[in-house]
């Protein structure tokens, strides 16, 4: 009997050892290849339906996501396709797959191209479903980030993409004082972007910008202290966290800080450090200017806090109905709550940081607004994708930053993008 | 030393915890209309303007007029359509008023948003999900009025924070 208890022993455990196996590996690879998987990231917050569409979980804006492999080889020929094809791929999806109709449930009916994906979120297992590539309001485009390693190549080529696909502006103001449009690192200027993304990063990593690491100190420890903050209990949060924060630094510097903190949840998303810069500078200028011109000043929030009478930039920040991601139910409150340097959420991190240099390089004369952005009356701005009714009152601007000496032309930027205008009442 | 931490603890806790004293039976629910941005309490003359001037209200859920401290207050609950910027919201509030007999005149003095969606986007998220209700109070220290804010989203536990008249009695702060 001895002689075959390990044979049995053995053929009972296979099967066992087998699915452990299975799970593992399906847990830390969801996709069975060997072969680094391209991954996208969203540029605003999106849906992942199960494969009939249903079940919609949110997903926060800069989420990382793979395509299906058999998807890829499906209607590319390839698990692993090239930037090209990818480019391809997401800027003409008629071409390889058929529309899937969506039907709302308050008849509104919106026509999209499902894609299934796998999504990685911060602290989370993967979750499998599908997206939208373009959603009906055009919002939740796709943008390819960089596999690896971030590096002059890839930033180069990801630049490339952004040059040989940006949208021309249409009724945009001319801008006779703006000079030549250069797309940051087009063929040539590859150097230049490195030297500025490395000064950017470097400047974020290190504790050179005093402000910002005493803020991320005072976040973590408001974090430490009031535990993670949820949508119901976001609105009594934020007042507590704007209270301490005023009380920790001061009303000048909470401004500052909410000022880089709105430009990190305003900004749409980019994957050049030179491109978010900008989109971040021109939210902080839109404020400089309301704050000049006193305008909507009004804010529930400071007066809940026993705020009378404000620092100028801190009663725009907050004012009401201005800036969304200061609204009590708004999704992003949570995430700037919740967010420090030791919540997980890197990118994000790297955002705020970006925005606290933005702050120093426009005091520093690095920043400059060309043509009419520069105009302080510029107190407006929408994404390209709605088309608010004080739109129809202002100028449309051309909008065009210049950080470091590199012109930067927001209009044209791929995926959500922001228009400006100035002299609206 | 523990005890003594412990006994410290407690009476933080204790007294937190008892700051708030409820005072019950005195909301009465009213009948209300409204146009834009004004409402019409029943049996109250003057109408009252809203917090935000922009908001157009779409419906009333709830109005209730409560008397506490020698004061006179009015509450409504209800769900407006907002312009922010670049997109239309919906909007669920609850807005507390004072009446002055003096001056016959009624003013905000807290404004609190419950909830919030937009119309952009995923369509089967066009509902409010959160839901709110306040108690009224005292303080135990000053016998100021207090409001206690149970807010429950979706079927979570609720979530619940304190609020006090100031002294100017022109709003309701946060007691953190």
């Amino acid at each position: 009997m001895k002689s075959l208890k390990i044979p049995i022993l053995i053929l009972l455990l296979w099967p066992v050892s087998f699915a452990l196996a299975q799970v593992t590996h399906s847990t830390i690879s969801p996709f069975p290849t060997s072969k680094p998987i391209v991954r996208f990231r969203n540029t605003t917050d999106i849906w992942l339906r199960d494969a009939n569409l249903k079940n919609p979980i949110g997903i926060n804006e800069g989420s990382e996501i793979s395509i299906d492999p058999a998807f890829l080889k499906k209607h590319l020929g390839t698990e692993h396709p090239t930037a090209e094809q990818l480019q391809q791929f997401m800027l003409n999806p008629s071409k390889y797959i058929d529309t899937e109709t969506f039907r709302s449930t308050n008849g509104k009916q919106g026509y999209d191209y499902f894609i299934p994906v796998t999504i990685r979120t911060a602290n989370a297992e993967p979750q499998s479903g599908k997206v939208a590539l373009q959603y009906y309001s055009r919002r939740g485009q796709l943008d390819i980030i960089p596999p690896g390693e971030i590096s002059p190549r890839t930033t180069q080529y990801t630049q490339t993409l952004i040059a040989q696909n940006s949208i021309p502006t249409t009724q945009a103001e001319t801008c006779d004082s703006c000079g030549p449009s250069i797309i940051p690192n087009a063929p040539g200027n590859g150097q230049n972007l490195t030297d500025i993304r490395a000064a950017l990063e470097t400047g974020a990593r290190t504790s050179s910008n005093a402000l910002l690491s005493r803020y991320q100190e005072f976040a973590r420890d408001f974090t430490a202290r009031n535990g993670r903050v949820t949508k119901a209990n976001a609105g009594m949060m934020k007042r507590k966290f704007i209270k301490e924060l005023i009380e920790a630094f001061g009303q000048a510097d909470a401004a500052t800080i909410l000022a880089a903190l709105t430009g990190f949840a305003e900004s749409p998303s980019r994957a050049s450090s030179v491109s978010q810069v900008a989109e971040i500078a021109a939210v902080l200028k839109v404020i400089e200017n309301r704050a000049r011109n006193n305008y909507r000043t009004n804010s529930r929030v400071l007066r809940d806090i026993g705020i009378t009478n404000p620092n100028p930039r801190l009663a725009v920040i907050l004012a009401d109905w201005q800036f969304s991601a200061w609204n009590d139910r708004d999704n992003m409150l949570p995430r700037i709550l919740n967010l420090n340097p030791g919540s997980g959420d890197a990118e994000s991190n790297r955002r705020v940081a970006m925005a606290f240099e933005a702050q120093q390089m426009m005091s520093a004369g690095q920043v400059q607004f060309m043509g009419r952005l520069n105009d302080t009356r510029l107190m407006h701005y929408h994404a390209n994708y709605v088309y608010p009714p004080w739109a129809r009152q202002g100028t449309r601007v051309a909008a065009i930053v210049k950080v470091n000496g590199v012109n930067v032309d927001l209009s044209a930027q791929r995926g959500p993008r922001h228009l400006f205008y100035s002299g609206v009442p | 030393m523990y005890a003594l931490l412990l006994s410290l603890f407690l009476a933080v806790s204790f007294a937190n915890a008892n700051d708030f004293k409820a005072v019950t039976g005195i909301d009465k629910t009213i009948s209300c209309g409204f146009a834009k941005n004004l409402v019409k309490f029943d049996g109250l003359v003057p109408q009252y303007a809203l917090y935000d001037s922009n908001s157009k209200v779409l419906k009333i859920n709830k109005c209730t007029t409560a008397q506490i401290s020698g004061l006179t207050f009015y509450t409504v609950e209800f769900e407006s359509e907002m312009m922010q910027g670049k997109e239309v919201l919906k909007v669920l509030s609850i807005e507390i008023a004072l009446f002055d007999s003096k001056l016959n005149s009624i003013k905000p003095v807290r404004s609190e948003i419950i909830d919030q969606y937009s119309e952009e986007g995923d369509p089967t998220k066009y509902k409010f999900t959160t839901k709110g209700a306040l108690t009224w109070g005292k303080s135990s220290k000053d016998s100021q009025v207090m409001l206690k804010f149970d807010i429950t989203e979706g079927d979570e536990k609720p979530f619940s924070y304190l609020l006090k008249l100031n002294k100017k009695k022109n709003w309701f702060e946060n007691i953190f």
